[in-house]
């Protein structure tokens, strides 16, 4: 006879059992997909493994023989990561690691990269597709993701830099309010998120930890109530202060400054443009305001303030105009996109600029794709030494040219 | 893999992922876990579908995999408390109809290590009896019958007292 408790625990495993929300009807595809991910990941180790034993004998052979090795390319891609099938959204990097965000519908992923040998090192799941990928200065790895389909809600992950621990906080009505789209983090579980109702400081426990969470809204000041329109999009730093980019559904942009880490209090200056880009450097804000030819590169300072950039940012240089803008150090990497897109680098220390260089995208894959690529189809990851860039051919990187250095 | 094979597999995952959805969580205690859990179980069982097919009880499989894929995690994970905040505040706001002692048994269940877990799972949701339960979590009957008897008796002491 069944006691109280196994009583119990039949009607309360049947009632949380049987609340399961349906799963979606793509599940067996994304089964199938995950085995073909699985099968070729396999099919690249006894590959490599038959590669390194291949090449172990060449050596041998040529040794043998008196042959000379193989020669090194020194210049043009050096390496490709292996991608399933899912886009890539955001990425970054630190000196030793690769991080990819990337949309496997209806959910997301995080993998981490080795640098070095371009080795799967991590990867952890997302409850539904990524907005942005961001590393903290204390090593911490934060991944916003939107509402998926399936029913899952949007909220903002903080993983271990191996990816193994993590906290999450979702949407929900006591903290954060609405989907995240970019995420600013400061270290120690404190990060600003751009939301589509303002901004929103948020502190998470550490990964793996259990502390509650905390979490301030600041949804009303974030934008003037006239620019109420202008959904934030990206958040950045400049000057201690929190840069907050928004942009409406027609393409207008709206970048404000905030003062403060949270970027709590009412916008100190603001500059308004077309489908703008963000990205902080010590020198300032870099933005890129406009589309096409006439699309400019500028570099504003805490107030919103327009500096000095040198010769080099003109339409001589930037071809095409600058389409989107990110940093690395003093590095400034510009798309530009005139028949073909570019990249184009170069260093800045105030008041000037150094030489550019151009790198063309994409270099031909292995089957020989030559279908045209968009600035919006890209993403990069630049660091000191390399610059990786993912596209529709999936994810490549560049040697830094010395002329960026 | 044949069509046919293909299109049994479709059916299958149709009609059997909600409620193997809901075995997974009460297994691990956490949804995304538990769907990452069960995407994993299930791509382990179209790689033999074939064969697991043909053997006739494919859903027996699948639980097997998740049963063993949730003891590994719990061995992995063990000491390291992993909260997904947003998901724990929307439980205390749950409109279902969990009572606050059913809330608590439930609490209660996530703190049993996961084999004593996984035996009142496979009894009182899947309704298994020892013999099944003993072949899904590959154990003797005695395993099973000793580790009910712990995980009844560890829930008679994790439970507010005049509870159960």
């Amino acid at each position: 006879m069944a006691t109280d408790i196994e009583q119990e625990l039949s009607e309360v495993f049947d009632l949380v059992g049987s609340s399961m929300p349906p799963l979606p009807p793509e599940l067996a595809d994304q089964v199938r997909r995950g085995v073909r991910t699985y099968r070729r990941r396999m099919g690249a180790v006894v590959v490599a493994a038959a590669l390194v034993v291949a090449g172990v004998t060449v050596v041998v052979v040529n040794n043998g023989l008196g042959g000379k090795p193989a020669q090194k390319i020194s210049a043009g891609p050096q390496q490709r990561f292996r991608q399933s099938d899912s886009n890539v959204v955001a990425m970054t990097a630190t000196t030793s690691t690769l991080y990819v965000a990337t949309n496997a519908y209806p959910k997301g992923l995080v993998t981490a990269y080795d640098r070095a040998t371009g080795g799967e090192v991590g990867a952890a799941n997302l409850p539904a597709g990524p907005s942005s990928v961001a590393v903290a200065p204390d090593g911490t790895v934060w991944v916003t993701f939107y509402p998926s389909n399936a029913g899952h809600r949007p909220g903002v992950a903080e993983f271990s830099a191996d990816l193994t621990k993590r906290s999450m906080l979702l949407t929900n009505d006591h903290y954060l309010p609405a989907a995240p789209f970019d995420v600013l983090p400061f270290g120690r579980g404190r990060a600003v998120l751009a939301t589509d109702q303002g901004t929103v400081t948020v502190t998470l426990a550490q990964p793996g930890g259990s502390q509650p969470v905390q979490a301030t809204r600041h949804n009303a000041t974030v934008m003037a109530p006239s620019a109420k329109n202008y959904l934030p999009t990206r958040v950045a730093v400049v000057g201690g202060s929190v840069a907050t980019l928004g942009t409406t559904d027609g393409g207008r942009s709206r970048l404000i400054i905030n003062a403060g880490e949270s970027g709590s209090a009412d916008s100190l200056a603001a500059v308004q443009g077309t489908e703008m880009t963000i990205a902080s450097s010590q020198e300032g804000l870099w933005a890129t305001t406009g589309t096409g030819a006439t699309a400019t590169l500028e570099l504003f300072d805490a107030t919103l303030h327009p500096l000095p950039t040198g010769a080099v940012i003109n339409t001589a240089s930037l071809p095409g105009g600058a389409d989107r803008v990110w940093t690395s150090g003093r590095t400034v990497w510009v798309a530009t996109e005139r028949q073909r897109v570019k990249l184009t680098c170069f260093d800045y220390a105030s008041p000037t600029s150094g030489p550019s260089a151009t790198i063309t995208l994409p270099i031909a894959d292995s089957v020989q794709r030559t279908d045209p690529i968009a600035t919006g189809d890209i993403t990069i990851a630049p660091t000191e030494q390399q610059v990786y860039v993912a596209s529709p051919y999936g994810i490549t990187n560049y040697p830094v040219p010395a002329a960026c250095q | 893999m044949r069509t046919a094979d293909d299109a049994d597999f479709t059916a299958f995952v149709a009609g059997s992922s909600r409620r193997l959805l809901g075995l997974a969580h009460l297994l691990t205690g956490d949804r995304y876990a538990a769907e990452d859990l069960l995407q994993g179980a299930l791509e382990r069982t179209y790689r033999s579908w074939p064969r697991i097919n043909r053997d006739g009880a494919p859903e027996s499989y699948v639980r097997r995999a998740l049963v063993n894929a949730s003891t590994d995690r719990w061995r992995r994970r063990r000491g390291v408390a992993e909260v997904g905040l947003g998901e724990a505040r929307l439980a205390e706001a749950d409109p279902s109809d969990l009572t606050a002692s059913r809330d608590a048994l439930m609490r209660a269940v996530r703190e049993l290590p996961a084999g004593q877990r996984a035996v009142l799972v496979l009894r009182y949701f899947e309704g298994l009896t020892e013999a099944q339960t003993a072949a899904v979590m590959e154990c003797s009957v005695g395993t099973v019958k000793s580790q009910h008897a712990r995980a009844l008796a560890r829930l008679r002491t994790l439970m507010p007292s005049g509870r159960v």
